[in-house]
Parts: structure tokens; C-alpha cells; sequence
């Protein structure tokens, strides 16, 4: 851990012991950190890079907009980057931490009302700081028939963030980027704007309808530091009056890369809403440590992995999705999903036929609004060490295109010693899917945090040349993911920098703009 | 070592869920503990401790002269009743051995508390036997500070990776 804390870059100690007496006059002392040992938790990191170079200078927690306008004031006149975290998680893409260090992390689990849930439109109106289950709960409480999409560790993060990180979720609606509606956004010099619906005085439609009038600027504040979002209006998924889960299990890569095409075809078709494919090392990862099947040299042996997969009865790969509608939809759905996988030559189950360990499986694949609130997921963590990073190429929805990227990774996870855990999420029009995959590695073994670096770096390279690059980064390649993407967009991204947030102090580096 | 024997610590509050063995070889309890016994060292009049779920939380305890109480980590209320006991215990010491999963939440729960880390080691435990005083040992050097955590993680260990946390 630091010992000392780290200033932001060009300003001086008493500069910035100034800014701190600002910063506390505007929110109170509680609510400013400088302390080394109490920015530990904003600085710790599950990727694989030092500390040291995504250290902060301090965290300031924000309890409404009108805070945030007085600090972004603070921050422009000593210049002093904000690094702004909602509810702060981000794991796996690099947690609560800059990009750079020096940077000030601003706070807003603070602010974390509902403002409204619309009863009849599914309709969310939420502040930063909410979380899944602060939704959840008040779906439940109020006995309102929606579902809300959320991730794996939903109990501890929220939907704003998470949105605006083009974060995929375990329901139909899947992307919430997607489906969101209007959102409120404190520019860099502290003004405030409503966009979308949310810009005509009294309008009634904000959260309705999601492109307004004129250029859609919504995008503009996703993946990036171009403004603050205070408010998202999300969308809920109406709760279906009947769903069944299937899973199609495959014994070898051939016939699962397969599936692909069909999940593609059944999508498009609008069968389905969408599936996944994944490799049975990741149900395995969640419930057993490495150490205790594998103590070899290299990445887990593919004929261990067969090895395993046939003892405790699950196949190397399965796909899965969930069936929404009427019981009469969802039944007519599943005979054809059932007639694609059969085809190809997979074993089709319906969740309830699901027995054994593939029940791992299908807990973590099934895309179910009532999923995802505890925090076993989190046992994956246990792998390995307290190390992980995902990487997500964004493929073409064709089984060609599956294949070679899985090889791909697969090279590079092997000559560094890593095991694949990831597979395959179909994207929300089935022409995509998210080669997503998690790097387990022990964070507290230097060696190993090194060669995790040199294998995430490299894994981003190698798909980036093959032409499949990432959607979204960890703190440490957002530079070079930036760059992959190229000059012309990140010349454009500088230019609207300088003309949003012309001191730079909104999170400078983050997507790679500087 | 006299000072450091096994007292009679007073129990906390224990906080039902529905608990899920769903790891292999480990309970999950996650375990809070609370003390009136001052640590003279430390200089703390109460201590929290979360326990690895290896069966060695008692030692552990002991060693850090403390008492322990359960919460279960695969309740959907987990990380909120880990806020509330950090919170409840704010300036004094917490002191944690932890799998790697529950270092990185009790992690986010110190963030959300605006708890510093004052201490953090990967530790490898022993195998069997000698689990017991190894976690004792540890629990005194956690809580007093004291060099002796280095010291505990010396010889070739081939058991669980743990993680021992001080904050506060």
C-alpha cells in the first residue's frame, strides 16, 4: 500500500490543502478524504497493474447536484481532476480507481434516491448512488410487476454507472444502454442539462422516449468524462406472465461454436431474445480453487478440463437462454429452440431437467430479473486470488468469427499460464455477440500480477489485430484501446473535450481521453 | 505468550440468513466478533473480526482476544449488515482473515464505511494440524501490530489462501 499521498499532477501541497478546506466547507468533513490508509479502498485494484499508477489524491462524497456545481467550482479554479464513481464498483474493469493518478475521486453513493418509478410506463427515474437492490426491493414493496436487468454482483452496484459503462445484464433487456431514457448531466463549468424529452419546460415524456429533438447527445456521456450524470431514466422489463430457461449442452467446441449461427438465426427471427455460450470452466471456477484439482505446470490442461467435465457430468460447453411471454409463446418457442440445438447436434434441457453440477452452469446463465442478489458470484474470486480482469472482443454473430477468437485467446492465455473462463453473449439485435472473458490470476503474487499484465495487454492487441477489438476497458489499456479505435475518433473525442471541459478537470484519461 | 491465552470474550449479536454451504471444503460464515477486553498494544477498546470460515475463527479470535458472531455472506443482506457492523464500530480496530472473495467485499464495505486499511497481507495457511496456532498467532500479530505477521507466513504453507486485514 502507499505510504504517501499522491498530488494531482501541476498542483502544489499548499494548493491543494487549500482545495481541501474548500472542498470540506462545501460537504463537511466527513465527507473529504486525503488520508493515505483511508483512500486505500478507493485505490485497491482487481486488475492487473500497480496500485501506484491509479492512486488518488483524495475522495470527496457529493449529496446532491448543487454540491457537485460548488466542487466542479473548487476544481476548476485549482485544477484539480475529478475521477466521478457511482456506486463505485466497476469490478473488473478497474473498481473505484483513476485512470491516472492525482486524480480526486468524486462520490455519489450519497446520492441514491428513486425519484420515481412510473407503474404503468416501467419507467426509472434514479440519482447515481442507487443500487439493483434499492430497486429491487422497492419493486417488491410496492408489488409492481417489473423486473429490473442488473449483473452478477447486483446487491452492491447500481444502474447508472453500470449503464453508462454499456454494462450487459441477465434479462431480455440485456444492454441497458439499450434502454434507457433521458438523463441530467453537470457540465464541467457547473451548468446543468436535461436531455432528450427532459429539455421542453413541463414535458411529460422524458423517461418515454429516448431521442428528443435534434442530435441525440446521450451518447456523448457514455465511456467517457465529457459531463457528471446525475439522473438515468431506466426502463424496466415488464415481468413475464411465464419464462423457461433452456440449456443445450455441447461436448466438444466444434458443434458449440455452432450455436452460434443459431442463436444468431433464432434472434433474428424473433424467437429468442437472446443466449449465451460458455466454456464449463467457469462454473467450475466458482465453486473449486485451482490449487485443489490442479497443481501443474502451464494453464489447466484441455483434457482435465474433459476430464472433469465428464466426472461430474456437464458438457464442456452449453449454451442458454431464457423463453419470456405467454405459457403458450414460451412453450411454442422452446419446441423450435429445441429443434435448432437438437440439429446441431447439442443434448437440450429445460431448466427443470437440469441436475448435478450443471446446475452451475445454468445459475449463471439464465436471465432471470430475480437472479443476482446475493454476492456468490463472488466466489469465482477465490480461484485463484483476488485478481480479475474481463476482456470482451465484440465479434460478428457468425460461428467462424467465435471460433477464431476463442483461439486467439486461448494462445495467449496459455503461454502465460491463464485458464479461459468466458464464452459468448449474444449482443441485442443477434448480429453481435461479446467474446467475454475473466483472467483469474492472485493478485498478491507479484509475479503473477506481472505476467497477468503482459497477458491482458497482449490478449487486447492480438484481438484488436484480428480485427475483433474490445467495447469496453480496464483503466489500464484505455489508452491503447483508445487508440486501437483511432486517430480520427480520438482527435474528435480532444476536440469535444476542449470544448466541454476546457481545464481538463473531468477525469482525464478515462476511454482514453485526455 | 501468557498474556495471550484464550479469554472468555462476550458474544455479539448473531445475524441469521440462509446460509448455503456452496464452496467446497469451507463454511461461509462470515463472523463478527466484539470484545470488552481492551488490547493492551492496540490500544483499542473494541475489535471486530471476520473470520476465514476454515474452522480456525475461534484461534483467530483468541489470539486477538476476542469473541466472534456469524453473518452469512450468500444473503442478499450481506454487505448491508457488514456496512451496519463496520459502521457500529467505526475508530476502533477490524480486524479480518478472509478468502479472497470476502477480502475484496469487506473491501467495498471499508470504502462505503470511509474505513482506512491499515494492514494487509496474503497469507498462506498451513494444512491441518497446525491450522489453530497459526491463526492464533496471527490474530495477536493483526492486532497488535506486531512483526510477527511476517513471521506467520515464513515457512511453505500448501493450505488456503487467506487475506488478514486491519482497518479501521
Amino acid at each position: 500500500m502507499p505510504t504517501q499521498a499522491t498530488l494531482p499532477h501541476g498542483v502544489s501541497k499548499s494548493a491543494f490543502e487549500a482545495a481541501l478546506r474548500e472542498y470540506r466547507a462545501i460537504v463537511g468533513d466527513d465527507n473529504v478524504i486525503a488520508d493515505v490508509e483511508q483512500l486505500a479502498p478507493y485505490a485497491r485494484l482487481m486488475v492487473p497493474d500497480e496500485t501506484a499508477h491509479h492512486q488518488p489524491c483524495g475522495a470527496i462524497s457529493a449529496g446532491s447536484v448543487e454540491d457537485i456545481q460548488k466542487i466542479l467550482a473548487v476544481s476548476n479554479k485549482y485544477r484539480i481532476p475529478l475521477w466521478t464513481i457511482s456506486a463505485g464498483r466497476n469490478f473488473g474493469y478497474g473498481e473505484a480507481a483513476p485512470a491516472t493518478p492525482g486524480q480526486m475521486v468524486l462520490d455519489l453513493k450519497r446520492m441514491n434516491r428513486i425519484i420515481e418509478i412510473d407503474p404503468e410506463l416501467g419507467t426509472a427515474l434514479v440519482e447515481p448512488g442507487v443500487t439493483f437492490k434499492q430497486i429491487d426491493d422497492y419493486l417488491k414493496e410496492h408489488n409492481l410487476p417489473y423486473w429490473i436487468n442488473k449483473p452478477a454482483p447486483a446487491p452492491i452496484v447500481g444502474p447508472v454507472g453500470w449503464t453508462l459503462e454499456r454494462g450487459m445484464g441477465y434479462t431480455r433487456y440485456q444492454e441497458q444502454a439499450q434502454n434507457f431514457s433521458g438523463m441530467e448531466v453537470v457540465l464541467a463549468d457547473g451548468s446543468v442539462v436535461r436531455t432528450a424529452m427532459g429539455g421542453p419546460k413541463g414535458s411529460k415524456s422524458w423517461q418515454c422516449y429516448r431521442w428528443g429533438y435534434g442530435p441525440w447527445v446521450d451518447g456523448l456521456f457514455l465511456q467517457s468524462n465529457f459531463g457528471i450524470v446525475t439522473k438515468l431514466g431506466l426502463w424496466l422489463m415488464k415481468k413475464p406472465a411465464a419464462h423457461t430457461t433452456w440449456v443445450a449442452g455441447f461436448d466438444n467446441e466444434k458443434d458449440a461454436f455452432k450455436a452460434i449461427d443459431v442463436i444468431r438465426d433464432l434472434r433474428m427471427d424473433g424467437v429468442i431474445d437472446t443466449a449465451m455460450l460458455f466454456h464449463m470452466g467457469y462454473g467450475i471456477a466458482l465453486t473449486q480453487r485451482r490449487a485443489d484439482f490442479y497443481k501443474g505446470p502451464g494453464a489447466v490442461p484441455d483434457a482435465l478440463w474433459e476430464g472433469v467435465a465428464k466426472q461430474v457430468n456437464i458438457p464442456l460447453w452449453s449454451a442458454c437462454g431464457t423463453l419470456y411471454g405467454s405459457r403458450e409463446q414460451v412453450d411454442l418457442n422452446l419446441g423450435v429452440v429445441k429443434a435448432a440445438m437438437e440439429k446441431i447436434g447439442a443434448r437440450f434441457q429445460r431448466e427443470e431437467e437440469v441436475t448435478g453440477a450443471g446446475v452451475l452452469m445454468l445459475n449463471n446463465m439464465r436471465m432471470l430479473g430475480t437472479d443476482k442478489l446475493s454476492l456468490e458470484d463472488f466466489a469465482i474470486f477465490n480461484y485463484r486470488g483476488a485478481g480479475g480482469a474481463w476482456f470482451a472482443p465484440v465479434i460478428p454473430a457468425r460461428s467462424a468469427d467465435a471460433e477464431a477468437v476463442y483461439r486467439l485467446m486461448r494462445s495467449v492465455l496459455d503461454k502465460h499460464g491463464f485458464d479461459f473462463f468466458g464464452g459468448y453473449i449474444g449482443g441485442y439485435s443477434g448480429r453481435h455477440f461479446d467474446a467475454a472473458s475473466l483472467l483469474l490470476f492472485d493478485r498478491d503474487n507479484p509475479e503473477e500480477l506481472a505476467q497477468a499484465k503482459a497477458c491482458y495487454n497482449e490478449i487486447v492487441d492480438v484481438a484488436a489485430a484480428a480485427g475483433y477489438a474490445v467495447y469496453r476497458a480496464g483503466t489500464p489499456v484505455m489508452d491503447k484501446v483508445a487508440a486501437q479505435y483511432g486517430e480520427p475518433q480520438r482527435a474528435l473525442n480532444r476536440r469535444l473535450k476542449q470544448a466541454l471541459d476546457p481545464n481538463h478537470i473531468l477525469a482525464p484519461g478515462k476511454s482514453g481521453i485526455h | 505468550m501468557d498474556r495471550l491465552q484464550p479469554c472468555t470474550c462476550r458474544t455479539g449479536q448473531v445475524m441469521k440468513g440462509d446460509r448455503r454451504d456452496f464452496m467446497k471444503g469451507a463454511a461461509l460464515a462470515v463472523t463478527l466478533a466484539t470484545s470488552p477486553i481492551p488490547l493492551a498494544q492496540a490500544a483499542v477498546r473494541r475489535v471486530l473480526v471476520i473470520g476465514s470460515g476454515l474452522g480456525i475463527d475461534s484461534a483467530f479470535a483468541q489470539g486477538a482476544a476476542v469473541g466472534i458472531t456469524s453473518v452469512d455472506p450468500a444473503s442478499p443482506d450481506f454487505h448491508a449488515a457488514l456496512v451496519e457492523q463496520l459502521r457500529a464500530g467505526r475508530g476502533q480496530l477490524v480486524l479480518a482473515l478472509v478468502e479472497p472473495r470476502l477480502a475484496l467485499l469487506l473491501e467495498e464495505a471499508a470504502m462505503d464505511c470511509r474505513l482506512g486499511i491499515k494492514q494487509r497481507h496474503a497469507v498462506q495457511a498451513p494444512l491441518h494440524e497446525d491450522q489453530n496456532a497459526w491463526a492464533f498467532l496471527l490474530g495477536h500479530a493483526l492486532a497488535s501490530g506486531s512483526p510477527l505477521i511476517s513471521a506467520t507466513n515464513s515457512e511453505n504453507r500448501h493450505g488456503a489462501r487467506l487475506v488478514a486485514l486491519a482497518l479501521r
